[in-house]
């Protein structure tokens, strides 16, 4: 879509719905964080894309993690030898790079990594989850108040999913929103 | 709320529901990830 340059004081209907409703990140969900969270029916034939935002308020547990699972009609899929990723962080002390993967051994992703009871926030961006032509990818970017991270890979096997998990490894509570975007096209 | 429940979002109709995890659902929890210090 060609960028557009407004010289009328007033929008039409049709410069609206072209360069205004088509914008890149579209609403489509929000929803209440807990200790264990699932979504379903996020993920949609009406975008390839999403974008999830995930606004970790306050979390019990200390240094732990946070994970994502894909789903299917209500009901987690797949198992180690599905799930791969490989990321790396930095504390803000400085106190030392840290890099880790994981090579298909557990059945989920991690999004994020708390380094105590304090905010936290992931942005993940999810690829294709619901083609079953081609694998889904992910990328998660996370910051709380110790470091900074970033984290990404693969489901290994062309599958369609429609909702996802978002789960706290440890600890007994967490709270916050999860806010879900598609990214449109055209 | 323990960490034994779950709340299950419906992102087309906003229905909302709580409910325990089963015991196979707890046996699959996942379990703090240790990392490689590089």
């Amino acid at each position: 879509m060609a960028v557009k340059t407004f010289t009328s004081a007033t929008l039409s209907s049709a410069d609206t719905n072209t360069y205004l409703a088509n914008a890149g990140l579209v609403y489509i969900s929000e929803h209440t964080l807990s200790i264990n969270t699932q979504i379903n029916n996020c993920f949609t034939n009406t975008y390839r894309n999403y974008r999830v935002i995930v606004n970790i308020d306050a979390h019990s547990g200390g240094a732990i993690n946070t994970l994502v699972r894909l789903s299917s009609g209500g009901t987690p899929v797949g198992s180690s030898g599905n799930y791969y990723y490989s990321g790396a962080e930095q504390a803000y002390s400085s106190a030392g790079f840290v890099t880790y993967g994981n090579n298909g051994t557990i059945s989920y992703w991690l999004t994020g990594r708390l380094n105590g009871n304090t905010p936290a926030q992931f942005i993940m961006d999810v690829l294709n989850p619901q083609l079953s032509t081609v694998s889904t990818f992910y990328k998660s970017q996370y910051v709380d108040q110790a470091y900074s991270g970033t984290v990404g890979g693969m489901y290994l096997a062309n599958t369609s999913f429609d909702g996802f998990q978002v789960l706290l490894a440890g600890g007994t509570s967490m709270s916050g929103k999860v806010y879900v975007y598609g990214n449109r096209t055209a | 709320m323990s960490n034994h429940t779950i709340t299950i979002h419906d992102a087309q109709t906003g229905e909302t529901i709580t409910r325990e995890l089963t015991a196979e659902e707890i046996a699959e929890l996942p379990e703090v990830l240790d990392v490689v210090e590089s």
